[in-house]
């Protein structure tokens, strides 16, 4: 049986009066890109630089590649590519210099020509061909992280940790990114934070929803989709306020967007329970107020889902 | 992908050193040309104030020059080594450039101990590029003290013992020359342990710098200006320096022992608390 690339039980971490972690629990499967979802704060950065072994945990137990992050070592590291949140690296040195000197301390490097290939062909892989002479203290910010993801992969990693590797990029140097995740997926797992839902729903294959300190929801899209609950989209003429004061009174109604356009309304009607669908059309035809043009099953987004899981752990 | 499976049984879980030759490399790039040569140039330029006045001295003594120069040449070399060493540690952390190391396969024990190393050979090269530069304008300095004629000396002769005040220092040998630059070089290596120390420790490089500046004072003080230093502390090693400008006899031997001592300390201490810091 393969070991999970990462494995979170009961992870819980205390920095002085703030509670960062309370009892994260995840798996992220070898082969899958998963994305690590969650709002500021939620305590994404934490949880990768406890698997990084930067900061030690309060209690519970992390596995990487199936080792304790405690007793990790050296091994295990020289298996995991990591992005830093802000990637920072030594000024004075280029593009070039950077990838080399990185790559020099993995085992089992390269070295001469076939060391230049590598960093040359991991630059290029990453866009900065043009910029390899470079010195960091001359690069953007958007340069800096691509630079960083170089980096993070010169080591040939099975595991790559990215802590927000679109923050910052314009719009080309994220679809870049998104690009060079897809490409990094086909060798490694990757395990990455973001805010960006769209870019979630393009690569990654599962997600992990995070809100102060704990697990909301993990899992594949379809997965998460389905647990969130399920939308459907009615299209409305006529007096409707009667309709909606009833639905909104059901308990299988998680709620309802509203949008009108003149004589007609169209609704978004979310359900928390995806059995409570048999009864909504009858609920809906039953007032004789106004007219249902048009009922279907919507496309739920991710969007959706995250403000149905993480605002309603918000709420609590 | 993959990393060779050969390669990984190759390193140790937990190797201190690993990554250390890289780091070095790294590190010495920092010291390497700059920094040294801003401190042998600050050097030369302290000898080269205390030097030029000196040559209108009506008698020319050896004595004034050496003890002058070496006093003020302690108290920057140690005022440097604080201020381009404060940030070593504390800077790294701060900047976010250490969490990226650790998170490489480099211990980090290998990190404080090639920041330390690097400031090692960049201080060696300092006090002997220095040291060395100036031992041929000290010893034509000593023959004008020697061949010139003060009359209030010989009744000073006859009340003192040859050797103990500066009018009549005489050259060290370079054995003894060498041994003097060993022991301050020594003196700058605990310091450098030092500042390693209270960056891994501290949270504040103000703090750091403020520590390491009254450290360097506390030294220059019981060192170079009182003289009540305890022989086996990195003090111990000023005072002896000084004793052996004024033409005293001092034991090396003592100070340096100690100071290693504490150097090995200050650096054990660095390296443990280093590993227990958190990098946030």
């Amino acid at each position: 049986m393969t070991v999970p690339a990462i494995e979170i039980r009961q992870l819980k971490k205390r920095y002085r009066k703030v509670e960062a972690l309370r009892g994260l629990d995840l798996t992220v499967d070898q082969g899958s890109v998963c994305g690590f979802l969650g709002p500021n704060g939620a305590g994404k950065t934490t949880t990768m630089k406890i698997l990084m072994g930067l900061i030690q945990s309060s209690s519970g137990w992390a596995a990487v590649l199936g080792d304790d992050v405690r007793d990790a070592g050296l091994p295990a590291r020289a298996r995991i590519g990591y992005l830093p949140q802000d990637p920072v690296f030594p000024q004075y040195q280029t593009v070039r210099g950077v990838v080399a000197s990185v790559a020099r301390l993995y085992p089992g490097h390269p070295r001469g020509s076939e060391l230049k290939r590598r960093v040359d062909d991991l630059i290029d892989r990453v866009g900065m061909t043009d910029k390899a002479r470079r010195r960091v203290r001359g690069l953007s910010g958007g340069e800096r992280q691509r630079l960083g993801v170089a980096q993070a992969l010169v080591g040939e990693p099975d595991l790559v940790i990215l802590d927000e590797p679109s923050a910052g990029l314009d719009p080309m140097g994220r679809r870049d990114m998104l690009s060079l995740i897809e490409e990094i997926s086909s060798q490694a797992t990757v395990f990455y934070s973001t805010h960006i839902l769209d870019d979630v729903e393009r690569i990654s294959d599962t997600v992990v929803m995070i809100s102060k300190g704990r697990a909301v929801a993990q899992g594949s899209l379809d997965d998460i989709l389905t647990v969130s609950g399920s939308d459907y989209a009615v299209r409305l003429r006529g007096k409707t306020s009667g309709i909606r004061d009833r639905l909104t009174a059901e308990p299988w109604v998680g709620g309802i967007d509203v949008r009108m356009h003149a004589e007609i309304e169209d609704w978004r009607i979310r359900l928390t329970d995806e059995s409570a669908a048999d009864r909504l059309v009858p609920l809906l035809v039953s007032d004789e107020s106004c007219d249902v043009i048009e009922f279907h099953l919507s496309d739920r987004r991710l969007e959706d889902a995250y403000l149905d899981l993480v605002g309603a752990d918000d709420g609590d | 992908m993959k990393t060779e499976a050969a390669a990984l049984e190759r390193i140790e879980r937990r190797d201190p050193l690993r990554g250390f030759g890289g780091l070095l490399g790294v590190e010495l790039r920092v010291w390497f040309p700059w920094r040294v040569l801003f401190l042998i140039a600050a050097g030369l330029v302290v000898f080269a104030l205390i030097y030029l006045p000196w040559r209108g001295f009506e008698v020319n003594q050896l004595g004034p020059l050496m003890i002058g120069f070496l006093a003020f040449w302690i108290a920057i070399l140690l005022v440097s080594s604080v201020a381009l060493t404060e940030g070593a540690v504390l800077g790294e952390i701060e900047r976010g450039t250490a969490s990226w190391l650790v998170a490489m396969p480099i211990a980090r024990p290998a990190v404080i101990l090639a920041k330390f190393a690097a400031g090692a050979v960049g201080l060696a090269v300092t006090v002997f590029a220095t040291g060395g530069a100036v031992y041929p304008v000290l010893a034509d300095a000593a023959k004008r003290g020697i061949t010139e004629f003060r009359a209030e000396a010989v009744f000073e002769l006859a009340s003192q013992p040859i050797g103990q005040w500066g009018a009549y220092t005489r050259l060290p040998s370079w054995g003894i020359y060498i041994a003097m630059l060993l022991s301050l070089w020594t003196l700058l290596l605990f310091f450098a342990a030092l500042m390693m120390l209270l960056g891994s420790v501290v949270r504040s490089r103000t703090a750091v710098f403020g520590l390491g500046l009254v450290a360097a004072g506390v030294i220059l003080a019981t060192g170079v200006l009182v003289g009540s230093a305890a022989p086996a502390s990195p003090a111990g090693i000023a005072r002896a320096v000084i004793d052996i400008a004024q033409g005293k006899e001092a034991a090396l031997i003592t100070p340096v022992i100690g100071t290693l001592l504490a150097t090995a300390v200050a650096l054990a201490l660095a390296v443990w608390a280093f590993n227990r810091r958190e990098l946030t």
